[in-house]
């Protein structure tokens, strides 16, 4: 009796599984509206959410926290301007050498919220989009040139960041003031190691990390990490050394999206 | 019991938006918190294995988070879907047995269900997770879920009327 309403069943379930299959293959190519959608919808409440949550974690974390973030705060705005100097000294002796010119222009930028993190991968949703003019591919930094990620998907009036972390996420970096170059690759969980760096390079515990035109794929000297622990073995022909990232998400609001990028 | 249905639905939304926006200031060792999963593994335990009805609550589950997330739309319904009825399996076998709803049948139970969601999720993406720091992250994911998922079981034990 049982097993014949058991055999009963299966044609219908084989049916409701395939209706079901059909039905979210479908719903994927209107993927873009059906999400802008929703954002729209929920912003208010993410920002209310993203705002308590920021309010929480610096009530957890207290005033000396506070202190040491805007300690961190100042000492990325030197270590900026240090990348800058070393910057203006490499482009001022490449003028006297070759007497051409390569001032750079600063970006062009749009201002955005983030609104909420996924919380099964590293990426985040901000709350501008095609309508703002952020396109595929844009980088994505905070105002002391920290580098958060890029543009993955762009809806109309929202668009997800894939974080430097993110384990899809692989570009070339160089410790500024030593010219060493390598790649940065995310390791999910807002982990990023250093990888590729020949093992000759001096490479050093607090050096810091800026982003390198040779990839194409973020302009110059952006703010990356500082580097935490250098892995060097005898038997493999590159150094790896573990990145501690500059961005921070529980202390972020906001983030700035380059619009001209000059890679 | 349609009207219940719709407050659950309703109150999933909430859950992934507090999810992505609030909790999310609170990783722990790049590891966060995944309540909708939570709530998917408790509905499916605790609803015994012969009723089905919970299969519309997990649906929507999936969708809100795919909804919220850089996956495509069905990844998470699916994955959701098939843990809700693996569970309805697995406690087919554990809980029936001994008519308890007990604690130590639940954990290794979510545990697994952990483990397959974050797999799969990363295979869809197409970020393999099974290297050294993939499964370190994990670990600290497993341990971070474990301790919210044991409070809901008991929450849900004292309170089956909430989401039954």
């Amino acid at each position: 009796m049982n097993l014949n309403i058991k055999k009963r069943r299966i044609p219908k379930i084989i049916v409701i599984a395939l209706a079901l299959i059909l039905a979210l293959f479908i719903l994927n190519f209107f993927r873009s509206p059906v999400k802008n959608f929703f954002y729209l919808v929920s912003s208010p409440v993410q920002k209310l959410f993203w705002k308590m949550g920021d309010n929480v974690s610096a009530l957890f974390n207290g005033s000396l926290e506070k202190e040491i973030s805007d300690l961190r705060q100042k000492n990325q705005e030197l270590l900026d301007q240090l990348s800058l100097l070393d910057q203006y000294k490499k482009e001022n002796e490449d003028l006297r050498t070759a007497l051409g010119l390569n001032l750079q222009k600063d970006f062009k930028m749009v201002f955005s919220q983030i609104i909420s993190k996924d919380a099964s991968e590293d990426s985040i949703l901000i709350d501008k989009g095609a309508e703002d003019g952020i396109a595929k591919d844009m980088p994505a930094i905070d105002r002391q040139k920290v580098l958060f990620g890029k543009v993955s998907e762009v809806y109309n009036n929202f668009s997800r960041v894939v974080l430097i972390s993110d384990k899809s996420s692989v570009f070339d970096a160089k410790v500024g003031n030593k010219e060493i170059y390598g790649v940065v690759k995310g390791e999910g969980g807002l982990n990023l190691y250093f990888d590729l760096v020949s093992r000759d390079a001096d490479l050093q515990i607090n050096d810091v990390l800026t982003t390198s035109v040779l990839g194409g794929k973020f302009p110059n000297d952006l703010l990356v990490g500082e580097i935490q622990k250098i892995n060097k073995e005898d038997i493999k022909p590159f150094q790896t050394a573990d990145i501690k990232p500059f961005f921070d998400l529980s202390k972020t609001d906001d983030l700035f999206i380059i619009t001209n990028i000059k890679r | 019991m349609k009207y219940k249905t719709l407050i659950l639905v309703l109150f999933l939304y909430f859950l992934t938006l507090f999810q992505g926006s609030f909790l999310s200031h609170f990783d722990i060792f790049g590891a966060s918190l995944n309540l909708v999963l939570i709530f998917v593994c408790l509905l499916s335990f605790f609803e015994g294995s012969y009723k089905y009805s919970g299969i519309v609550l997990a649906f929507f589950a999936g969708f809100f988070v795919d909804i919220f997330s850089k996956s495509y739309l069905g990844a998470s319904i699916l994955l959701l879907i098939i843990i809700y009825f693996l569970i309805k399996q697995a406690i087919y076998i554990l809980r029936d047995v001994s008519k308890k709803y007990s604690i130590f049948y639940f954990l290794p139970i979510f545990i697994c269900s952990i483990v397959f969601y974050d797999f799969f999720i990363g295979l869809v993406s197409g970020q393999p997770i099974l290297f050294l720091p993939g499964i370190y992250i994990l670990s600290a994911k497993i341990i971070y879920n474990l301790f919210f998922a044991i409070i809901g079981f008991y929450i849900i034990k004292k309170y089956p009327a909430l989401v039954l």
